[in-house]
Formats: C-alpha cells, structure tokens, sequence
C-alpha cells in the first residue's frame, strides 16, 4: 500500500515538473518567439545584403578569391576567351594580358559569393539540430530525460523555430541578392561590351579614314597594318592586337602588371616601341601612328624609276621646308638614298636585290606629320610574273607607279631625232614594256582577284627631252600624256591598262629639271600626290593642277639641261641621327 | 597545396568588386527601406509600431 502511494506521489510530481516546464517554455515563446523572428528577418536581410561587398572585398576572403582568378595564361590557352582571336593575329593567339573584369573575372566571382551563400544558408537549416545534439550529448540516464529532454524542446520552440525561419529568410534574402548581383554585373557587362564595340570601331574607323597604317619596312615582311603590335614598357611581351575588347577597354594590363593603353593612337602617343605583328620586328616609335602612303613602283630597267624618286624626295623636302614644314628619312635605306641623291652626279643603277627595301620618310606640313614609303626595285624583277614573286611589297598597296621610258619607243627617239634633240648621257630603259607591265598586273590579279577599285599612274619619265619637240612641248596633263602614247606605238599598253584599271588609270609626265625650272605639271612630286589622294589624306605639296600656276613650260624645259636626267640637284634633305 | 602568393592582378579588379559589392548593398539598403516604410505597411504590416510595442 505505501508503495502505490509512493507511486503516485512520484508520478504526480513528474506530471507537475512537466507541467511546469510546458508553462514555463509556453511563457518564455510567448514573450521571446516575437522579438526572435523579428531579429531574425532583419538579420537574414542584413546578413544576405552585406555578405556581397564583404566576400568581394574582405581581407579574409583575398585567398579564396585570387584562387578563382583568371590569368593572361588561362587567356592565353584559350580557357577564357576562346582559342584565339579574330582576324590577321589569330596565328599568334591571345595577347600576354589579363582580362577584362566584366564578365571574365566577375563570373567567378559571382560564383564564389553565390556558392558561399548557399552553403552558409543551409548551415543556418542544420544549426538547431546540432544544438539539439550537443545538449544531448551532455549526459546520459535520467538527468538526460529529466533534465535535458525538457531544456532541447524549449530550445527548439524558442531558438530553434526562430532559426529555422531566419535560415528560411536567409535562402529568401539570398535569392534577391545573388539576383541583384547578377544583375549588377550583367549590365556592367553589357556596358563595358557596348563601351569596346564603339570605342574599338571608332578607333578603327579613324585609323582607316586616316590611313594611319603600318606597313612593315622589313624586306622580309612587307605586310600592311592598320593594327601595329607594341611591346610591353617594362616586360617587352609583344601585344600584337591593341584594340578596345576582352584584354581591355579603356586600358589594358600585361601580364607582368603593367598598364597599357587600348588603343594603337594612344600607344603611339606614349611612345611605346612599335613592333609588326607579323615578323616581330622592332620599328620606329611613330610607325603606324601617322598616315601612312606606300608608293611602290614597277617598271623596265633603267626606265628612270630611282631618278623620278629621287627628285621627288628633293622635290618634297623643298616643298615642304617652304611651307614651314620638313622631310627626313627615318630608316636606314631612306638615309642612304638621301645620302646617294645629295651626292649629285648620276645615280647608280638599283641593285637586283629580290626583296627591296622600303624607304621611310617622315613628313611634317602644317602642323601635321605623316609617312610617305617609297619602294624601288630593280627593273629585271618586272621582266616575269614569276620574278615577282618575291615582291611582297606590292600586296600592300592598292595604287602603283609604272614608270614609262618613252625612249624605248621607236617613234619617240625618231621625233627627237628629226628635231635633233641631244639625249646627252641620259640613258635607254631596256626590256619589255608589255612584259613589265603584265608581270605585275597578273601578279596583283593573281593575288587579290580583280583590280576593282585599284588604280595605276602611268608615268612618263625623261619629259625635259619629249618638250623639246613642238608638238609635245605642252606634254603634262592627263590627256596629252595618253595621246603622246597612243600615237607613238604604246596604244596596246594604253587600252590593256585602261581595260584593267578603268577610272583608276592616270596618266603624267615627270621631268627631273632644277626645282627652280620645273614645269609644275611635270613635277615628280606631282605623282606623290596623287598616291596620297588616293588615300584620302590631308597631305598636299602641290597646288591642284588646275590651280597650279602656268609656267613657261617648253622654254624652261628646253634649258633645262637634258643631262639633268640622272642628276638630281643639290637641296638639303634633313637626316635624323642613328 | 601550393603555398599562396598574392597575384599581381589589376587593379582595376579591386575598384570593381567594390563598386558591385556597394552597389548590391545600396540596392538592397533601398529595398529595404521601401519595404519597411511603405510596402509592408501597405499590406498592414508595421514593423515601426511592432518594435515600439516590444520594447
């Protein structure tokens, strides 16, 4: 009996511990459930809007972040941007330059926030059952159940449910923030895309309006440009493709940490070391910087083709000092021609050299500077398409010279001899017109397919003899050049260039008289121009010839000295130091 | 694992995790603002009056 009363003695009092506790845990989640949820909306708010800027730019976070990054290396294995870029440089691959931050780098960086935000939300889930099982671990038998049992169901009515809503908030607040970064870093992509497309196109369109354009004076090169490459100023790692895009917009950085401009028109104006993409040859700091016109001529042997370019580069020298301006050769071959032409006397024949040199004068005229490249090679090189194979230099252009002797026409040296003209010392062009002429011709037909929009200036070398006879003592516009050929046995030549080039055929006469002297529109200077004009620069030396004024042609002409031919008169010409 | 050595990336890169990262936190400062004054009052919810009553 005693023991039944014990019983129940006992099992009263656990009713009432329990029934206690269940008061006590109902009073304490009813004063503290609100407050807790409360708490744990603005938490989660807090903790999923900050987390962002505290991941992206905490000190703590730096190794996990730089463990994410994308190098010039993975750019340069094609990890990044692709396997290379396109257009001329894709053979050479990805420039040595880290990427640009939208979108390369923020990809992985909105992937290391969003995945350590996830991660931290479903920790939040788990936290009250590892609460729940370290309490329970505490001890064991019936303090367990008596003690601990009660205090884990209280935990988890008042911490536990207010965690679970704060871990269910915290997933919410997650979403919305991770899709607000996304979404921050998605329109600065599109920004920064938009920014290159129109700076790069810009610039683009600038340097081809302009004809800023690199053509490599490397014989064994030849290749044209509007994009030159530029080496690094502390690494000299070649950046081959300077342009606004994926390695940049505004500036560039090279591998090494260095900053760069974007753009080749800034490169130039820092003064970085100027590298053609193709060959990697180091070239002069303002190569490709300027407008640029590339004056290659074709034409038989002894033809007069050194002679019409060395008294154009006398006669740009003197036309440009007059107008404040100047002309210095900026490459080695360029200074030795200066140096041959300033010696006087006759020039010697071009060497048969199967990959000439491209002469590099720099211009300087009202304000502006620009680039003027001669190439000259031997006449033997024109007598077959095959031997202008090694001509590469004539790729690059789309407009040539093909120098005339018109002493090498029967018709013309019988004329000058029934009015007793004296050749003097001047000599003979030997060859093949025809053939010189188709060998370059087929050559660019060959190369590019059609001669659409190209163009080709006939020019007829050695007219201070031709003005001596009546008839042609007018000769220098376009038509009485074309009618002296057409009625002195160079018709078929005439219609074959007018066939392949059109409206891009000109026609002028060169004479090689003292600057003083010289018919305006005989001048050799007079076809630089045109080249230029075929570029659409601002360059000009001469009046156009209807502006130009008239001078005594045939007198001036006929005292001219005829040996003055291979002569070219003294006029210095400034030549830049080593 | 490779010892940790601090790459030399652009800087460029630090201005920009910032710039987002202040960028989402000023988002969602606004957000929270317009949610606290105006959208949750909107559906009845004070948080303002809630808070006061507690404390």
């Amino acid at each position: 009996m005693p023991y039944v009363i014990l019983f129940f003695i006992i099992l009263a009092l656990i009713i009432g511990y329990f029934v206690l506790l269940g008061r006590i845990i109902v009073f304490i989640a009813g004063f503290a459930l609100t407050p807790l949820l409360l708490l744990a909306l603005g938490a989660s708010f807090i903790l999923a809007a900050v987390m962002p800027v505290v991941l992206l730019t905490g000190s703590r976070w730096r190794e996990n972040r730089d463990r994410n990054l994308r190098t010039p290396a993975d750019v340069r294995r094609g990890a990044v941007l692709g396997k290379a870029p396109r257009g001329e440089t894709a053979g050479y691959g990805w420039d040595p330059a880290w990427p640009t931050y939208f979108p390369y780098q923020a990809q992985r960086d909105f992937a290391f926030v969003s995945r350590w935000m996830w991660n931290q939300s479903r920790v939040f889930f788990a936290l009250p059952i590892h609460w729940a099982k370290a309490l329970w671990h505490r001890s064991t038998g019936m303090v367990r159940w008596a003690w601990w049992l009660p205090i884990i169901l209280g935990m988890l009515v008042t911490l536990g449910i207010p965690s679970w809503i704060f871990a269910v908030l915290v997933t919410l607040f997650t979403s919305v923030f991770v899709a607000v970064l996304w979404l921050v870093m998605a329109a600065a992509t599109v920004v920064s895309r938009a920014g290159g497309y129109i700076y790069g196109t810009v610039e683009r369109s600038r340097r081809r309006r302009e004809s800023r354009k690199l053509t490599c004076p490397n014989s064994d090169c030849y290749r044209a440009t509007y994009a030159p490459g530029y080496q690094c100023p502390t690494c000299s790692k070649v950046h081959r493709l300077l342009l606004p895009g994926p390695l940049g917009v505004l500036r560039r950085v090279c591998e090494c940490g260095t900053g760069m401009p974007s753009t080749v028109s800034r490169a130039a104006k820092h003064r970085l070391t100027v590298v053609c993409p193709y060959c990697d040859s180091r070239l002069d700091a303002t190569a490709g910087a300027r407008p640029t016109v590339l004056v290659p001529v074709f034409g038989p042997v002894a033809a007069g083709k050194t002679t019409l370019f060395a008294n154009a580069v006398r006669g740009m020298a003197m036309l440009s000092a007059a107008k404040s301006g100047g002309l210095s050769p900026v490459n080695q071959p360029a200074r030795r021609f200066v140096e041959l032409a300033e010696s006087g006397g006759v020039l010697p024949k071009t060497v048969d050299a199967s990959r000439p040199d491209v002469m590099v004068f720099e211009v300087s005229l009202e304000g502006r500077e620009y680039e003027v490249q001669l190439v000259d090679a031997a006449g033997e090189r024109f007598a077959t398409q095959e031997s202008t194979d090694s001509l590469t230099y004539i790729d690059a252009s789309d407009s040539w010279v093909f120098v005339l002797d018109p002493l090498m026409l029967p018709e013309v040296r019988s004329r000058l001899e029934e009015h007793a003209v004296d050749l003097g010392p001047t000599g003979v062009g030997t060859g093949d017109l025809a053939s010189s002429y188709q060998s370059v011709v087929e050559r660019i037909k060959a190369t590019t397919g059609d001669l659409k929009g190209r163009a080709l200036a006939i020019v007829v070398t050695k007219a201070d003899l031709l003005v001596r006879v009546p008839e042609w003592s007018d000769l220098g516009s376009r038509e009485s050049v074309k009618g002296l050929l057409m009625e002195t046995g160079a018709h078929n030549l005439v219609k074959s260039a007018e066939f392949d080039f059109g409206k891009g055929l000109e026609f002028f006469a060169s004479e090689a008289s003292n600057r003083e002297t010289i018919d305006p529109r005989r001048d050799p200077v007079r076809i630089v121009d045109w080249a230029v004009a075929r570029r659409r620069m601002k360059l000009r030396f001469l009046e156009p010839e209807s502006a130009a004024p008239e001078k005594g042609s045939s007198t001036s002409a006929q005292e001219a000295d005829a040996s003055a031919q291979s002569t070219v008169p003294a006029t210095p010409v400034t030549v830049r130091g080593e | 694992m490779p010892e940790y050595r601090l790459s030399p990336q652009p800087r460029s890169y630090t201005v920009f995790r910032a710039v987002v990262g202040s960028l989402v936190l000023a988002i969602g400062g606004a957000v929270g603002w317009l949610l606290w004054t105006w959208i949750l009052p909107l559906i009845g919810v004070d948080l303002t009056a809630i808070l006061s009553g507690l404390f």
